[in-house]
């Protein structure tokens, strides 16, 4: 009997160890699991010619679910349809300016009139050339069928001038009106390919360097990079498969593994594994999402609706603390409501960290021995943040009472119920997708669906106002200076932590894989080099 | 034999249509609406009233379920709304995934639990019943998403034997997927392929079978095995319909494309068609796994077949 335990014991540790020690041979890429052959490289023209991987396999952590730019306004879906879809206009991610994408230049007559022209010889996967016809089908005709999009077709009437130029009349003057144009919802479909192809197949011809080619649920989705393609240079990998693979430990091994050459949100203890391993890469972008620890202002017998408090949770907030304990250092402190990478950001001081005079505003309202009742979602860093929060609080006095719940729940209550709740704070996040006006509007103004704080304040929104309609851009900035030092520091309906680092893991001689800070990340230009 | 299969047959409406009772009003008491979820932040409320007529989400719950039920008795599963496809379309594409890696996993389990649950009851008592107790304790207690990875570390990372995610390459791709959930079901059948065992070994009809000089392989085979199948048939069929819908932990480590992961996916993003539908096909699966398994009993059993005769 013990000759076999004894056995049993030895196969034990050989599986242990097997599972635990590294290879020692040198590092080979894996047989893929993609859904085709094992992907080679692209034949070298010239021995000078540089040689790239010829499929590319991108891992995401959620499910793509379809192609129709206008059915879904979710990330993941709108990351494969940036490949494949073009917009009139969208941010440059090396400038982070709104610029033309299919939109060659425009012109504001005035805030309620504005000229657009197309760049001119511009293919559709279908061979057919973009024109103005396609943008009115698109935004006229096909928009207002789907609920997603139908409100843009009460913003605007189109005119066509010629083939490539068409006016635009708004119903309510906008100064930032070519940001509306670079909603991820609002792709540029082929008139045409709806004319001659049913709609499900027509819904798969855009612009862009890629062209869809299959999809498979809870799978993946593959693309092929569009020979023709004018609008940008053809790329240099030949196919790009997007693979979903929900565990973010699962990814990294498949990344160490050779079977995937770029993943998406990496788990935070893997950042060092990717910068020290000479073969992967760690790719970071600040996020535009701006934690938040909020109050909600709709109970007035809450003592957080009394401006002292939020100012003392404010001072009291050691920022730096917990961006380390919710995202391992791989997040910027804010210290402005405002998101960093967004026009008219001002690097405010806001309200530096001041324990000794938090304990004392908390001592002057009678707030210490008081317990706040917070809500946050099951995300690990909003957790995190509250644990954090509520260490901090503690010293002064301040007992925080966490509640956990489902990130579509709370997100729910807050849009909604939180005063019956009895919520006073919360802890959440805000990615604004597009510009300064739409960051406030949605969620400082009356009434707004992102007004979590249920901030209900008409000064407020004839600050919001006067600056989305002042056309001068140095008012302009003025405006949205004051309105960030007195939401920041006065008013105070949320207190900003920070913005998160985004990132990706990759193979190291990947080049192209673009983070967007609105989540919406680019891979048009995606390849990896091949070393002879 | 034909009557009590079309009477379990019947059975099964009543058994469905209180399934999708229950998911559905558990969906609509669950916090977070889908439609308010699907629309842009700027959305107006009549705009997102405009979208839930639109999807056919207005109402009140009553009034959706029964929309829901109408299409149900058609045999129509409904329209997921975060996929904007039919619930049915999506449901089979994933389900032979979830096909392979049920049985691929009920195979490793057969494979580890018969000889270690056989070895553990011919050998009650001794060191070797310890050892089949011990690893089908093991079995069991093991965490899924541990085993997994770790057997990913092994035979993926280091010596590349297997794919580590997806399932493209055929059974090269089920190995791993269906060795970590085969081996959590093979822990709680050995158990049971034991105390059955057990159970009948005792009786005295294999007695007589030694003293009649029968071979104690075939007395072990032919005689005992057979008249303790019908437990590890029940369980069998249980662990088998679980498999179909159960493989979340699995089916997600491995990125495997099944219909578990879809149905976690439906409920976080609040699709009611898509989740209901997922869980009365569960359902559905169920209930056929376990009429098999009691048709299958008549084979193992005359006496059994009498009685379904009657």
């Amino acid at each position: 009997m013990k000759k076999i335990l004894a056995l049993l014991l030895a196969l034990a540790m050989v599986f242990s160890l097997a599972a635990c020690t590294s290879s020692n041979e040198p590092a080979q890429p894996a047989e893929p699991a993609g859904p085709t052959e094992p992907a080679g490289t692209e034949p070298a023209q010239t021995a000078s010619e540089p040689r790239y991987k010829e499929e590319i396999v991108i891992a995401m952590a959620d499910e793509f679910t379809t192609i129709d730019p206008m059915e879904t306004s979710a990330e993941t879906n709108q990351i494969v349809q940036d490949c494949t879809h073009d917009l009139l206009t969208d941010t440059n991610l090396d400038t982070m300016q709104n610029e033309g994408e299919l939109v060659d230049h425009w012109e504001m007559i005035d805030p309620s009139h504005w000229t657009f022209t197309l760049k001119s010889g511009v293919k559709f996967h279908d061979g057919t050339t973009l024109d103005t016809e396609d943008v009115y089908f698109t935004l006229m005709e096909r928009a207002p069928q789907h609920s997603i999009t139908a409100k843009y077709a009460s913003m605007f009437t189109i005119e066509i001038v010629d083939d490539l130029t068409f006016n635009v009349e708004l119903f309510q003057p906008d100064v930032d009106f070519n940001y509306v144009f670079a909603a991820n919802t609002l792709a540029i479909l082929s008139k045409e390919a709806f004319e001659t192809m049913p709609e499900e197949e027509a819904v798969k011809i855009g612009t862009g360097p890629w062209m869809f080619e299959d999809f498979v649920s809870g799978d993946y989705v593959s693309l092929v990079r569009f020979e023709d393609c004018t609008l940008y240079p053809v790329p240099n990998t030949k196919r790009l498969v997007f693979k979903m693979i929900p565990e973010a430990s699962a990814r990294m091994i498949a990344l160490e593994n050779g079977e995937v050459d770029v993943i998406m949100t990496p788990n935070a203890t893997d950042y060092n594994r990717l910068i020290e391993d000479p073969n992967l890469q760690l790719i970071t972008e600040t996020g535009r999402g701006q934690h938040m620890v909020g109050f909600n202002l709709e109970n007035p017998d809450s003592i957080v609706t009394n401006q002292k408090f939020r100012l003392a949770v404010a001072k009291g907030i050691d920022k730096e603390e917990m961006v380390l304990a919710a995202w391992d250092g791989y997040a910027i402190p804010s210290t402005n409501i405002h998101c960093r990478d967004m026009g008219y950001y001002h690097d405010i001081e806001g309200i530096p960290y001041d324990p000794e005079g938090a304990q004392a505003l908390f001592d002057e309202i009678g707030a210490t021995g008081k317990t706040i009742h917070l809500v946050t979602s099951d995300a690990a860093h909003r957790t995190k943040m509250a644990n954090n929060l509520q260490a901090q609080m503690s010293k002064y006095g301040i007992t925080i009472d966490i509640e956990i719940m489902q990130g579509a729940a709370l997100t729910e209550l807050l849009s909604s119920d939180g005063h019956t709740n009895g919520v006073e704070m919360f802890i959440a996040s805000w990615t604004p997708g597009k510009n300064a006006d739409y960051m406030y509007r949605n969620t400082m103004t009356t009434g707004a669906g992102r007004n979590y704080a249920s901030l209900e304040v008409p000064e407020i929104d004839a600050m919001i106002d006067a600056a989305a309609g002042e056309v001068d851009p140095a008012k302009r900035d003025q405006l949205y200076l004051d309105l960030q030092n007195y939401l920041t520091c006065e008013v105070i309906p949320w207190v900003p932590i920070a913005q998160a680092t985004l990132t990706f893991g990759a193979a190291a001689d990947v080049t192209g894989a673009k983070i967007h800070p609105a989540l919406v990340h680019q891979f048009k230009e995606v390849e990896r080099l091949v070393s002879d | 034999m034909g009557r009590y299969v079309i009477k379990r047959l019947l059975m099964m409406i009543p058994v469905l249509i209180c399934v999708s009772f229950v998911v559905y009003f558990l969906m609509d008491l669950a916090p977070g609406d889908i439609i308010a979820s699907m629309a842009p932040p700027d959305a107006t409320p009549e705009q997102i009233e405009l979208m839930r007529e639109e999807l056919g989400m207005n109402g009140t719950v009553f009034h959706r379920y029964f929309r829901y039920l109408k299409g149900l008795l058609r045999l129509d599963l409904g329209q997921s709304l975060s996929q904007k496809r039919p619930v049915a379309d999506i449901f089979f594409e994933r389900l032979p995934r979830t096909m392979e890696l049920a049985f691929g996993s009920i195979f490793v389990a057969l494979l580890i639990a018969i000889p270690l649950g056989i070895a553990a009851a011919t050998h009650h008592r001794t060191w070797l019943d310890g050892v089949s107790m011990t690893t089908s304790m093991i079995g069991v207690s093991m965490p899924n998403f541990w085993f997994g990875l770790l057997l990913i570390i092994a035979f993926s990372l280091h010596h590349k034997w297997f794919p580590s995610y997806g399932a493209d390459l055929g059974l090269k791709s089920l190995v791993l997927p269906a060795i970590t959930l085969g081996t959590e079901q093979a822990g709680t059948l050995t158990r049971i392929t034991r105390s059955s065992m057990l159970e009948v070994i005792r009786q005295d009809y294999l007695r007589t079978a030694r003293a009649k000089g029968v071979s104690e392989k075939m007395v072990i085979r032919k005689h005992a095995l057979k008249n303790a199948l019908i437990p590890i048939l029940t369980v069998l069929g249980s662990t088998l319909g679980n498999a179909f819908g159960g493989a979340v932990t699995t089916e997600a480590i491995f990125a495997w494309p099944g219909v578990g992961r879809l149905t976690v996916m439906a409920v976080n993003s609040r699709d009611p068609n898509l989740a209901c539908g997922c869980i009365i096909m569960f359902s559905l699966l169920l209930n056929v796994t376990l009429l098999v398994v009691d048709i299958a009993y008549a084979y193992v059993d005359p006496r059994i077949k009498a009685h379904y005769a009657k």
